[in-house]
């Protein structure tokens, strides 16, 4: 709740994250390396990557997210507007 | 070794020495102080025997004195106890202690050893019996006098009692003095008959000694009036024969021998008769003597109906006297013509013998022995010679005789003359006695009638005398009753009238003491009621100031309360929600617009969650302080991962000191992060949170939104210590302001 804690907060999940990812990644690299592309490595670095790649991402945009300015589109009829 | 011993012994001897010394100089100082007490032990055996005799000495002197002054006797006596009987045993008993005793009425000494005394006695008593009073008692004649002074207080019972115009004795006085006081009419009469009792019993004792000793002097008296008589006879009997004698001279000589004897004989009994007459005369007397010291005894005893007694018996002791006195003289006349026979009888013998010498001297060859023998008898025996000159003799003496007898019968007149004289003398001389006596006599029977003529009267008159006192008494009740009744009319009338007087003036006092107590009461209940107002005002005004005090008072010590709310943070907790405290002060204060104003302008989340102490703040600060400095690039522009990993570099490469004074004014390059915390930090170590929490406002970008909770913290706090340092203030100020001042 604290301010202050927030950081750690947003690091915490981060970290947490793109351990996630990187897991996930990496399993789905190594599946998809055992399964589909016959044991080679690149998939394990490729999931991995997306992984960290993914999970980069997110903390970014989860640092960001202060700062990030939202739009809304406000429908405004010329017609019933009047001078 | 030896010589340690040796030194040892030394000592051990030097020791010893100085003990004995010491044990000798303690008994020399005794037997000094023994001496020096024995001396002083003589000379304190001294002192106790000078003490003993000084003390010996006072009381001896003392008792000596006592003995000379009675007064002085009594005085000690009164002082020291106990001295009395020492007194007593000293000295007998005192002369002061025996009672005063009644002047004895003045009787001399009675003699009845002559007539003439006896009849003067015989007059004494009489006198004194006349000059005696008649009194029972002292108490008595008190009474009497108690009595009459009774009879005008008491109920008018006139109680009869011998008039106390009996003249009273000095000795009675004092006796009377003991029993002044009154008594009732019923003890006096009951005393006035047990006196009368006793004196019956005494004058009955008293007849009956008087009698005794009258009947004993009686007997006496007799005996020695018979014994006086026989003398008398005796010496006629005596004169008689002699006489006869004398005359027969003549007679035969056995008659005369036998006249002789019989003479002798008759002398004799004359002489016995008259050793006993005198002997029964000395013991009548003596018994009248005795008789007479009864009656005085009598007389002493004072008792009234005695005096019969005492009279009667005077006077038989008076014939008695009077008896006796007249046997006397019959004997003493006897004896003197007993006298005259018997110098008739001599003057005879010593003729006859005259004669017979000068017979003798003429015819000295007589026989001798023939004294008594008549001539007759003698004629033969004698010679004529003898004869002769016998005759002659005769003759002679005859002629001698007739000489003597004209001589005689010259000087006859002369010699009746003389013996007239003489006998005119001693008949004067006798009759002189004869006449006092007669006339002693006759006095004392005059006097003991007149006594008895004296009694009879008093008696009559006191009589008369106690009847007209009790008809005086009575008239005097009456008298005194009417006296009192018109006494007391007056009284009462005049009392009456006194009190109606003071009852008006009582009346008319309380009537005015009443109007002036009700006006002073109004006055006091006004004064009193203005009081009471005022009191009142000053009593609400001060109830308002006081309402006044206790509001300030409560907004003060929920002020207070309030205070010590924001003192509870404890560690990182934050406060205890301060709403009940801004409720209570909202309580105390309802009506007031600032306190109002000032809790509601304190934030809300001190109401419900409370404020972080600056303490908290402080400590969090540090870590916001760390993470702000780590992300001090990151704003909104710069906000990538890689940015956050510059930043992070950048605050491990940046030194910056941990705390700088901030500047009095900032300019536009103190803005940066760094600096700004590090003034913060300085501003937090110092303890102002304001300006830490001004200089954090100035953080930028991620540094700031970091610090962001922080910031609010420290705003709340900072709002809310502010509010209630405002509070605080008016609180002291209200209450300052109605706090009055003594």
């Amino acid at each position: 709740m604290a301010s202050e804690g927030e950081l750690g907060r947003k690091w915490d999940r981060c970290l947490a994250d793109s351990a996630v990812k990187l897991g996930a990644g990496f399993g789905l690299g190594i599946v998809f390396s055992v399964i589909f592309f016959k044991r080679r490595t690149w998939p394990i670095a490729f999931g991995s990557g997306m992984g960290l790649g993914m999970a980069y991402s997110n903390c970014q945009h989860d640092f960001r997210s202060p700062y990030l300015l939202h739009g809304k589109f406000v429908k405004v009829s010329i017609s019933t507007s009047y001078c | 070794m030896l010589r340690a011993c040796h030194r040892a012994g030394v000592a051990v001897a030097a020791q010893n020495s100085r003990c004995r010394r010491a044990s000798l100089r303690p008994l020399q100082l005794y037997r000094g102080y023994a001496t020096s007490s024995g001396e002083s032990g003589v000379s304190v055996g001294k002192v106790i025997g000078a003490g003993i005799l000084f003390v010996g000495g006072g009381v001896g002197g003392t008792v000596l004195y006592a003995s000379y002054d009675s007064q002085f006797r009594e005085s000690v006596e009164k002082a020291i106890p106990y001295s009395d009987k020492l007194f007593e045993m000293a000295l007998g008993p005192a002369p002061y202690s025996t009672p005063l005793p009644k002047k004895p009425v003045q009787q001399g000494p009675l003699k009845i050893s002559s007539v003439a005394e006896v009849m003067k006695e015989s007059k004494q008593p009489a006198k004194s019996h006349i000059s005696k009073t008649e009194v029972a008692a002292p108490s008595e004649e008190k009474e009497a006098g108690e009595a009459a002074a009774q009879i005008i207080s008491a109920t008018g019972v006139a109680v009869s009692v011998p008039a106390p115009g009996i003249q009273t004795e000095e000795g009675k006085v004092h006796e009377g003095f003991h029993a002044i006081k009154e008594r009732s009419p019923e003890e006096v009469a009951a005393r006035l008959a047990q006196q009368d009792k006793e004196e019956k019993e005494k004058i009955s004792a008293l007849a009956a000694t008087l009698e005794g000793a009258l009947s004993a002097t009686a007997r006496i008296t007799l005996q020695a009036i018979t014994a006086q008589e026989s003398a008398v006879q005796a010496v006629n009997a005596h004169s008689q024969i002699l006489k006869e004698a004398m005359d027969n001279s003549e007679d035969a000589g056995e008659k005369k021998s036998s006249q002789w004897r019989t003479l002798e004989e008759a002398l004799k009994d004359r002489r016995r008769a008259v050793d006993e007459a005198a002997d029964a005369l000395l013991k009548a007397k003596e018994e009248l003597e005795k008789t007479k010291g009864v009656i005085e005894d009598a007389k002493k005893s004072q008792i009234a109906g005695a005096k019969s007694h005492i009279a009667s018996a005077e006077e038989n002791l008076r014939h008695m006297i009077v008896d006796l006195d007249n046997v006397v003289k019959k004997v003493q006349a006897a004896q003197s013509e007993a006298k005259i026979v018997a110098q008739y009888h001599e003057l005879v013998t010593t003729a006859r013998e005259e004669f017979q010498r000068e017979l003798d001297s003429i015819t000295p060859d007589v026989k001798p022995g023939w004294k008594g023998l008549k001539i007759t008898d003698l004629a033969d025996q004698l010679s004529t010679d003898d004869l002769n000159s016998l005759i002659a003799h005769a003759h002679r003496r005859i002629d001698q005789l007739n000489k003597q007898l004209a001589e005689q019968r010259v000087r006859e007149q002369q010699h009746i003359e003389l013996a007239l004289e003489k006998q005119k003398l001693e008949d004067k001389k006798a009759f002189e006695a004869a006449v006092a006596k007669a006339l002693e006599h006759h006095k004392s029977e005059i006097e003991l009638e007149q006594e008895k003529k004296i009694e009879e009267v008093r008696e009559v008159m006191e009589g008369e005398m106690r009847t007209q006192l009790r008809r005086q008494a009575a008239a005097h009740t009456d008298h005194i009753r009417d006296v009192l009744r018109i006494q007391e009319q007056d009284l009462k009338v005049e009392f009456e009238q006194n009190l109606a007087e003071k009852l008006s003036e009582q009346e008319i006092q309380f009537r005015r003491l009443n109007q002036e107590q009700l006006d002073n009461f109004t006055m006091d209940i006004n004064t009193a009621f203005a009081r009471l107002k005022g009191i009142e005002q000053a009593v609400e005004s001060h109830a308002v100031a006081e309402e006044e005090a206790r509001k300030a008072h409560q907004l003060w010590l929920s002020v207070e309360a309030l205070k010590y709310c924001m003192k509870t943070a404890s560690g990182d907790s934050p406060t205890e929600p301060l709403e009940s405290a801004v409720k209570a002060i909202k309580a105390s204060c309802a009506d007031n617009a600032f306190t109002e104003a000032l809790t509601a302008a304190l934030p809300q989340e001190s109401l419900t969650r409370g404020v972080y102490s600056e303490e908290a703040l402080r400590a969090r600060f540090h870590t916001v302080q760390k993470l702000a400095k780590r992300v001090a690039m990151i704003d909104e522009t710069r906000n990538s991962l890689y940015q956050y990993f510059l930043s992070y570099l950048q605050s491990l490469l940046v030194f910056h000191p941990q705390q700088l004074k901030p500047p009095p004014e900032l300019s536009p390059d103190d803005l940066d992060t760094f600096k700004l915390l590090s003034y913060a930090s300085y501003c937090i170590e110092h303890g102002d949170l304001e300006l830490a929490a001004k200089f954090v406002n100035q953080l930028r970008g991620e540094s700031r939104r970091v610090a962001h909770d922080w910031l609010t913290e420290a705003r709340m706090t900072l709002e809310t210590k502010q509010i209630v340092e405002i509070l605080t203030a008016y609180a002291s100020a209200v209450g300052l302001g109605t706090t009055q001042v003594q």
